[in-house]
């Protein structure tokens, strides 16, 4: 498929602009049914008469859905006859993206990838979508989750910690929580791998402001380019005719390690995950 | 003004690290007067204990106990394989010796018990060697003991050692026996990569798992009650031949509700440009802390540099002074060292739960 016609639907119309103005081998288009070889719908889920055109189609889940919405939405797709990826956003982070291209080459089969994830407040659902980036750089399913928790009386928010453990002996780490004060969130990511190591980490993208008193952190913003980056990644999946049937398959083993999260913090054990 | 008494030291084998008896000896009240080790030793331990007492100009005696009682010795600096760190310290404490060991506390649960049982009845000083006092692990204590983010929830330290160990996992050749670990380690010595030196095989966990455990324990002051580990020989051939872990990952649970996680590994010399990534993340009431070990530090560059110079230069660090002034105003005072036997105890035996939650893959309680 040669210079696409993809439709992108997105609430905010300088997002779409700055798509259009990035996107290579395809001419952003309105949606209109039966004028476009794909569409590319940000945050609202797709509905029936999209997925009718029969074209593909890719969400770009933000917020994340529950997961049976998720499948609806992929049953629906497939009752149409149209090809149907769900992809999480934060997968196209430039530092993520780079992650994932190196451990592909000089940096090997990850070994242990630890993510810190703190928020002032949740957003949608960031274990899901933590989760979902720790499985594709694991390119692999975990068979062991032991989860714990903390919440403390009176005090909103939470904390949650999940520790995964892979077939293989690789292992991840993530810690959660929605308690920081009002500001600035704080990412790190750290992937172990067998010839190498990645760190993606906020404390070393901040800038220092002086003010007086103490000097300010402040983070270097790397999610210009990120929309940009999944409409490009979808159409150079269109033109090379790649298959989008994976994604059905990864949101399973997402949502299974979600719930076997949400089992181990029930059960206080660790919890044996099944392969697919 | 009197001058404050001198302490007289022994070192008890200099075979594995000598930085612990250099570093006590950096302090001014400190000074080694002889080595000393037991006379059935390996001639190759013999010659490390010789070559450090020429190095200090300081005699070497194959015999512990006169060496104790001839030269008017207050401490025993105990650093020989893992295997022999309580014995020696537990003869030190018995003569009424105070003691500095090096990690790890013992390699097994009945010895460390031994040692705590020693070090108490006979009212000695105990500090094992430890990083608590590097200045980016002292910003940290302060901030948290000024309540900047309020109470402490959770703790997670990332010790990540940038070294390699010997042939890369999947070296191995067919038929070849596997790698015999003290032999291993005997020859790592000469680039400092033998960690682990003792008949039995240590992995990191049993190695360098005081470290970050000792900061945790520094910052929170909480016991770890229940973990969940897990590990893998990911890197280093030694490592699988001898089922011990260059890689792991615990859970935390400890007092009061508080959770924590530790990352550690011998990862591999690629991995980082400055030795490894040493990080705590502390998350509080009020807010989040964010550490890296390493700070302050300089970036030093040039052309031919060697591979394994560290391209970010650690300064400002006190850390051997600092805990040799704490061992003396221990023995000064009535208040225990940063990490005195009970606490080293305590980390052993979190150690000793995760190793076993790795192999089992529960949940294992800290006894």
């Amino acid at each position: 498929m040669n210079d696409v016609r993809l439709a992108v639907i997105h609430a905010d119309e300088a997002a779409r602009a700055g798509i259009a103005t990035r996107l290579r081998g395809a001419t952003v288009v309105p949606w209109v049914p039966g004028d476009c070889d794909a569409v590319l719908i940000f945050g609202i889920a797709p509905s029936e008469q999209l997925f009718g055109g029969g074209v593909p189609v890719m969400y770009v889940a933000e917020p994340c859905p529950p997961a049976d919405a998720i499948e609806e939405l992929f049953a629906n797709a497939r009752h149409f006859g149209a090809p149907f990826v769900v992809v999480n956003p934060d997968r196209y982070l430039p530092s993520r993206q780079l992650i994932k291209k190196q451990l592909a080459g000089p940096l090997g089969e990850p070994g242990l990838t630890r993510l810190h994830l703190w928020e002032p407040h949740s957003t949608d659902a960031p274990i899901i979508r933590a989760l979902d980036v720790i499985l594709w750089l694991a390119g692999r399913r975990p068979n062991r989750v032991y989860a714990v928790e903390q919440n403390e009386a009176g005090v909103p928010g939470r904390f949650v910690q999940v520790h995964l453990g892979f077939p293989d002996g690789g292992m991840a780490l993530l810690d959660y929580t929605n308690r920081l004060p009002p500001g600035d969130g704080y990412q790190s990511l750290s992937v172990i791998a067998a010839s190498g190591a990645a760190y993606a980490d906020d404390h070393q993208n901040a800038q220092l402001l002086y003010r007086g008193g103490n000097a300010q952190a402040v983070r270097t913003d790397e999610r210009a380019g990120q929309l940009a980056a999944i409409a490009q990644d979808f159409v150079n999946a269109l033109c090379t005719g790649r298959d989008f049937s994976a994604s059905a398959t990864e949101w399973q083993s997402v949502f299974a390690g979600a719930a076997a999260v949400q089992k181990s913090l029930a059960s206080g054990h660790a919890v044996e995950l099944e392969a697919l | 003004m009197t001058a404050a008494r001198k302490f007289r030291c022994a070192v008890l084998s200099a075979v594995k690290h000598d930085y612990v008896a250099r570093g006590v000896a950096s302090h001014p009240r400190f000074e080694l007067v002889v080595v000393a080790d037991d006379p059935n030793v390996p001639a190759w331990a013999h010659e490390r204990n010789q070559q450090f007492a020429d190095a200090h100009r300081i005699p070497y005696m194959r015999d512990v106990t006169r060496a104790l009682s001839d030269f008017d010795v207050d401490i025993a600096i105990v650093s020989p394989e893992a295997e022999r760190h309580c014995g020696l310290s537990i003869r030190a404490a018995r003569a009424g010796k105070h003691v500095v060991q090096d990690k790890p506390l013992a390699t097994r649960r009945e010895d460390a018990d031994a040692l705590v049982d020693e070090v108490e009845r006979a009212g000695v000083r105990f500090l094992m060697w430890n990083r608590n006092f590097l200045p980016a692990v002292l910003h940290a204590r302060d901030q948290i003991a000024a309540g900047v983010i309020g109470k402490p929830y959770a703790i997670h330290a990332d010790f990540y050692f940038a070294k390699d160990a010997g042939p890369p996992r999947g070296t191995g050749q067919p038929g070849y026996p596997p790698i015999n670990w003290e032999a291993h380690q005997i020859a790592a010595h000469i680039d400092g990569a033998d960690g682990g030196l003792g008949r039995e095989p240590m992995g990191e966990l049993a190695v360098e798992g005081i470290y970050p455990l000792g900061y945790i324990r520094l910052l929170t002051g909480a016991d770890v009650k229940k973990v969940f580990a897990r590990s893998t020989a990911f890197f280093h051939q030694a490592h699988a031949d001898n089922g011990v872990e260059d890689l792991a990952s615990v859970t935390l649970e400890m007092d009061g509700g508080l959770l924590g996680s530790i990352a550690i590994g011998r990862i591999g010399l690629a991995s980082h440009s400055s030795g490894g990534e040493i990080k705590l993340h502390v998350l509080g009431t009020a807010g989040g802390l964010v550490i890296s070990e390493a700070r302050p530090e300089v970036g030093i560059y040039y052309k031919g540099q060697p591979p394994k110079e560290a391209r970010q230069r650690r300064v400002a660090g006190e850390n051997d002074l600092l805990l040799a002034d704490d061992f003396a105003r221990a023995i000064d005072g009535t208040r225990d060292t940063v990490l005195g036997v009970r606490a080293s105890r305590a980390i052993f035996a979190t150690v000793t739960a995760a190793l076993e939650s790795c192999r089992t893959g529960d949940v294992v309680k800290v006894r």
